[in-house]
């Protein structure tokens, strides 16, 4: 045999990492407890080792702190451990509707979800529905979908009551079917062959009422926005969402799932009275005793929102639904759950009031720069000893648990969301409507549209930032501790440039990348046709509030 | 049936059994022989980051004044090899820099010129070792970007060209670094063997290359109980571990036969997060004035957003740069925790071990980031190091000069009937280096020199410096290394005598004229 050293394939040089890697995720505790010993030494030490600023001020601080400290102990909690052995009889068979629910998309997308959902394997019946939305949503393809039923040869289920948005739709399909158990997938994530066998063994649990499996990209790698909502996914979707499972305080996403028919009609049907249906109507059915599991393997692949419009719309909805839950639903007074639910409630509703957190730590620095007012008084190195190894065990743990699969992009955008979050706590506040619409899929000719107007605040924030340093700068010359605050600005300044940039008008570049094929098993009518067809102008903001 | 759903989650990547290399064929030879010709481009730039040093040295380093502790070296190597290891015993060093440096001297020259080139040796040796290293963790580019970096580095300009043994600590510390690293991902018994040597020079080299070995020691071991080693690495540490005590011990016992440095250890407060930060601030910046280091290091809030960006998907920490993190901070952190605990001792240049590792976790940092952005990192570093070099280079008021030379000078301005009075006492060393003046040359407090330096009492003070000025016109002072007692030495004659002449040739020195005698008139216009 030869000896001569065979240069390596290109495809080993040029192999992207593998896009599963989120699922693999092993906990090594080492880490969590160091991070959480880390985190609530800096807590104490900031708390009561430093001379008080400003009263005002200094509660502010303690009050972001005491948020960052709980949010981490809730986070190295839920990703202390995997789900185990669960229940599971590969040759289960009961009936299942196949609800795929359809709302204006294009008809291709429709299209490919139901062959797929039609090549699905499964002993049992199995019965394919599109729940056909858009004539009271007022689309103009609602007939389209209902001929490409006829052509498929499945059942058109075609609302003409309006109502409950997408919880209403399935409400309204499960008034007109009769399977103990049906599945959901929204009209894009196309279900792998493997779906219902590798799903619906579950329910040999009695107790069973659902079962959930990842929200895949297809076209993670489309653009900036696709790849920040998938670097996002990953962390929810591997280290959370698997620990969640062990806590049996999983819930429902809203698509790629298996339900238990009797146990959502207890818990009085998908709820129709929340923008995050799925969350809620999974609280309700877990008060009730229903268990519920996390299967971390692909099942199903979707598409990411592909421009900055529809990633923000589908943020502001999750914000004002998980919101939604904390001061009209408190988890923690919901008698049926157990402590480990309300608490696991509680975590994922309450990360959304991160933006008002965010934006308290944002305005210490302007407050000093216009005031000299600080919460604390210390020397600035002290405190940098004490938060620099706390901020990079932090960060490192984040990395690790999610099988460096986040991003510094998917920080961003989620620290740079304040505005978004501050608007949805007021609208839930108020009791204000907001109007939602289905996040469109459709794709661009890789051109950014200009959604600067949703930016606003950051822009202003960067504008504030430089009149507060002209002013500190006249009062107190390059001091340290105006050094130490310009470098605060520019944290906060640099946390946003990547949501800025993404909100940025950009020409087409003059190549694009092609969309990655679908991974897994691929539908028997072969890999996923997307649609290219640009979408209509960009709609105006869904941020005013809506007249009912 | 019940289903684990842990199948369904592949196992983490576990690093595969580390086998040793086969030995390469005939034809394998050959090949690693083309490829060595494809190493143009690296022996270029090892070349270019020698001539930087080289050219760093003697363009601005090599002729600088005696600083202490040169003249402390040049004094101690003085003597014969065995009262100089019954100096350096009762001093709180080890000796092998020390007897080197004898040796040095006896061929090549006695003058401090010649005891620096003995330094700049051991830094022109490490451009290499610096090299292997970073190619452990870098790419070739990077790791040739790397290199350049360390030559230009002003701290280890700083230090390559002084008379002392932190160049060579540098040195051995690579070479220990280089075999760990091959050590803890190879495992074959040359890097043992290599490991183990590097570690008994290192242990006679600093005091401080025990927390090198300590921080190997700590991440072998955790290596170990997170089942990345086997067992047997544990083993094999301990055993170089044993030898290196069994290594240590007679000189150990030696030293605690001659008193344990009790009278020679400098007298240092315990550090502060100020002096923490400040050692990271001298690497990278080198020793620049108090306004500008705190400046600089009054921007550590930067670190956080480095921490974000940081983030990034498949951007693994593997073992090598895992340990280069360790090696970057824990040494100085063992450091900085010993010098609360038991004694202070806490001086940046005893922390020079780590800054090769912490130029190398800097710099793969700025390799991971996206391009444009890591280029433009990379670019500011090397442009801050330079710049840094350069101001510590031109500064006068750099905070660690000392220019004795220049205040000797000042002092051969002293007539038969002055006096000179040097303090802190052991800042006669390198005062009389230099001086070839006139005048007496004596201390304050009054040091014979057999002894140990004399402490401080504020009581006889009076009576000493008016035992000095007696007999006198005119007392040139010399003040510098505050034992805590200069303030009043100052207070006192500034209460009882005139002042009639004030420099400051340096950071930290001052050259104080008063005049203590009036038997003698001036001459008129005078």
């Amino acid at each position: 045999m030869s000896r001569r050293p065979v240069a390596p394939s290109p495809s080993a040089l040029t192999r992207a990492p593998d896009p599963h890697t989120f699922l693999r995720y092993v906990p090594n505790r080492a880490f969590l407890v160091g991070n959480v010993v880390l985190a609530c030494v800096y807590t104490l030490v900031i708390s009561f080792a430093f001379e008080h600023g400003n009263p005002v001020l200094f509660a502010a601080l303690i009050a972001t702190e005491l948020f960052h400290l709980v949010q981490i102990i809730g986070y190295c909690w839920t990703v202390w451990g995997r789900d185990a052995r669960r229940a599971f009889d590969p040759g289960f068979a009961a009936p299942v509707d196949v609800f795929i629910t359809v709302c204006g998309e294009p008809v291709e997308i429709v299209r490919a979800t139901t062959q797929a959902a039609l090549a699905m394997r499964y002993p049992g019946p199995v019965a394919v529905y599109l729940l056909n939305d858009g004539l009271v949503a007022g689309k103009d393809n609602w007939r389209e979908i209902e001929q490409l039923a006829d052509d498929l040869d499945v059942t058109c289920l075609t609302r003409v009551t309006p109502g409950g948005a997408k919880a209403g739709n399935i409400n309204h399909a499960l008034s007109r079917t009769d399977s103990p158990f049906f599945v959901v997938f929204d009209a894009d994530h196309v279900p792998h062959e493997d779906f219902l066998t590798e799903v619906m063994g579950f329910f040999v649990a009695e107790d069973m009422g659902f079962v959930q499996t990842p929200q895949f990209y297809v076209n993670q790698d489309q653009n900036r926005i696709t790849r920040v909502a998938w670097d996002q996914q990953t962390l929810f979707f591997g280290p959370i969402m698997a620990g969640k499972s062990r806590l049996d305080s999983a819930f429902m996403c809203g698509t790629n799932m298996a339900v238990r028919r009797s146990a959502v009609l207890e818990a009085g049907g998908m709820c129709e009275e929340n923008i995050a249906e799925d969350f809620l109507t999974s609280l309700f059915m877990h008060e009730l005793g229903w268990k519920s599991v996390y299967v971390p393997k692909v099942l199903a692949e979707g598409l990411a929102p592909d421009d900055f419009l529809n990633y923000y719309k589908q943020q502001f909805r999750w914000t004002r639904g998980s919101l939604e839950v904390i001061f009209k639903y408190n988890p923690l007074l919901r008698r049926g759950l157990t402590v480990g639910q309300r608490l696991q409630y509680l975590l994922s509703a309450s990360y959304y009031l991160s933006g008002s957190i965010i934006i308290l730590d944002a305005l210490l620095p302007i407050v000093f720069l216009l005031t000299g007012q600080t919460p604390v008084v210390t020397s600035t190195m002290t405190l940098a000893l004490i938060f620099v190894p706390y901020m990079w065990i932090n960060l490192y743990v984040l990395q690790r648990t999610s099988n460096f699969t986040y991003s510094f992009q998917a920080i961003a955008f989620s620290l740079s969301a304040w505005w978004l979050q501050l608007t949805a706590l007021a609208a839930v506040l108020t009791n204000r409507k907001t109007s939602f619409a289905v996040t469109s899929k459709s794709t661009h000719d890789g051109a950014r549209p200009n959604f600067l107007r949703l930016v606003v605040p950051q822009l202003v924030y960067v504008a504030l930032g430089v009149v507060a340093l002209a002013v500190g700068a006249a009062r107190e010359g390059l001091s340290p501790s105006l050094m130490a605050n310009l470098a605060w600005l520019a944290v906060h300044v640099g946390i946003a440039v990547p949501f800025v940039i993404a909100a940025s008008p950009s020409r087409s570049p003059r190549s694009h990348r092609s969309a990655r094929p679908a991974l897994g098993s691929a539908p028997a009518a072969g890999p996923v046709a997307r649609s290219t067809t640009s979408s209509a102008a960009p709609a105006t903001p869904a941020l005013q509030p809506a007249n009912d | 049936m019940a289903i684990d759903l842990q199948s369904r989650v592949r196992p983490a990547d576990v690093p595969t059994a580390v086998h040793a290399a086969p030995t390469p064929s005939p034809w394998a030879r050959g090949i690693a022989a083309v490829r060595r010709a494809r190493r143009a481009p690296v022996v270029a730039v090892h070349l270019l980051a020698l001539g930087i040093i080289v050219l760093g040295s003697r363009t601005a380093l090599l002729d600088k004044s005696i600083r202490l502790d040169e003249a402390q070296s040049l004094w101690q190597t003085d003597h014969s090899y065995g009262y100089l290891l019954r100096l350096i015993a009762e001093d709180v060093h080890v000796p092998l820099y020390h007897v080197l440096l004898r040796t040095w001297r006896l061929v090549f020259g006695p003058d401090i010129v010649t005891a620096r080139l003995f330094s700049l040796i051991f830094l022109l040796a490490a451009v290499p070792v610096f090299y292997a290293v970073a190619r452990k963790c870098l790419s070739r580019p990077w790791a040739m970007f790397g290199l350049v970096v360390f030559a230009c580095s002003p701290f280890l300009q700083w230090y390559g060209d002084e008379a002392r043994m932190y160049s060579m600590l540098v040195f051995v510390t690579l070479v220990s670094q280089y075999f760990f690293l091959t050590v803890v991902t190879a495992g074959t018994t040359r890097a043992w063997v290599g490991y183990a040597g590097a570690a008994l020079v290192g242990a006679y080299t600093h005091y401080f290359f025990f927390f090198v070995l300590a921080s190997q020691g700590l991440y072998l071991l955790g290596l170990v109980l997170a089942r990345r080693l086997p067992r047997g690495a544990l083993v094999r540490m301990v055993a170089v571990a044993a030898l290196v005590g069994v290594a240590i011990t007679p000189w150990y016992l030696y030293f605690r036969a001659n008193g344990s440095a009790s009278g020679t250890r400098p007298s240092l407060p315990s550090p502060s997060s100020v002096d923490y930060s400040n050692v990271y601030s001298q690497f990278l910046f080198g020793f620049q004035s108090d306004a500008i280091n705190t400046t600089v290091v009054s921007t550590w809030p930067l670190l956080v957003l480095a921490a974000l960006a940081s983030v990034r998907v498949a951007n693994r920490l593997d073992r090598t740069m895992a340990y280069m993190i360790v090696a970057a901070f824990v040494p100085v952190l063992l450091a900085f925790v010993v010098s609360h605990l038991v004694s202070p001792f806490f001086l940046s240049r005893y922390m020079i071990a780590a800054l090769p590792a912490l130029l190398i976790v800097v710099l793969r940092f700025c390799s991971a980031l996206s391009r444009p952005v890591g280029r433009t990192l990379a670019v500011c570093l090397l442009a801050v190091t330079i710049t840094g070099t350069v101001v510590q280079a031109a500064d006068p008021a750099s905070p660690v000069k000392e220019d004795y030379r220049a205040a000797a000078e000042l002092a051969e301005a002293a007539r038969p009937q002055d006096v000179v009075v040097i303090s802190s006492p052991f800042t006669i060393y390198p005062f009389e280096y230099y001086y070839d003046g006139a005048a007496k040359v004596t201390t304050l407090p009054e040091w014979n020199r057999q002894e140990a330096a004399p402490s401080f009492d504020p009581a006889t003070m009076p009576a000493q410096v008016q035992s000095l000025a007696a007999g006198h016109q005119y007392v040139y002072l010399l003040l510098s290394y505050d034992q805590g007692y200069e303030d009043d030495i100052y207070q006192y004659f500034a209460s009882n005598y005139e002042l009639t002449a004030s420099t400051s040739p340096s950071p930290g020195l001052r050259m104080l004229v008063y005049r203590v005698g009036y038997s003698e008139a001036l001459p008129v216009g005078d």
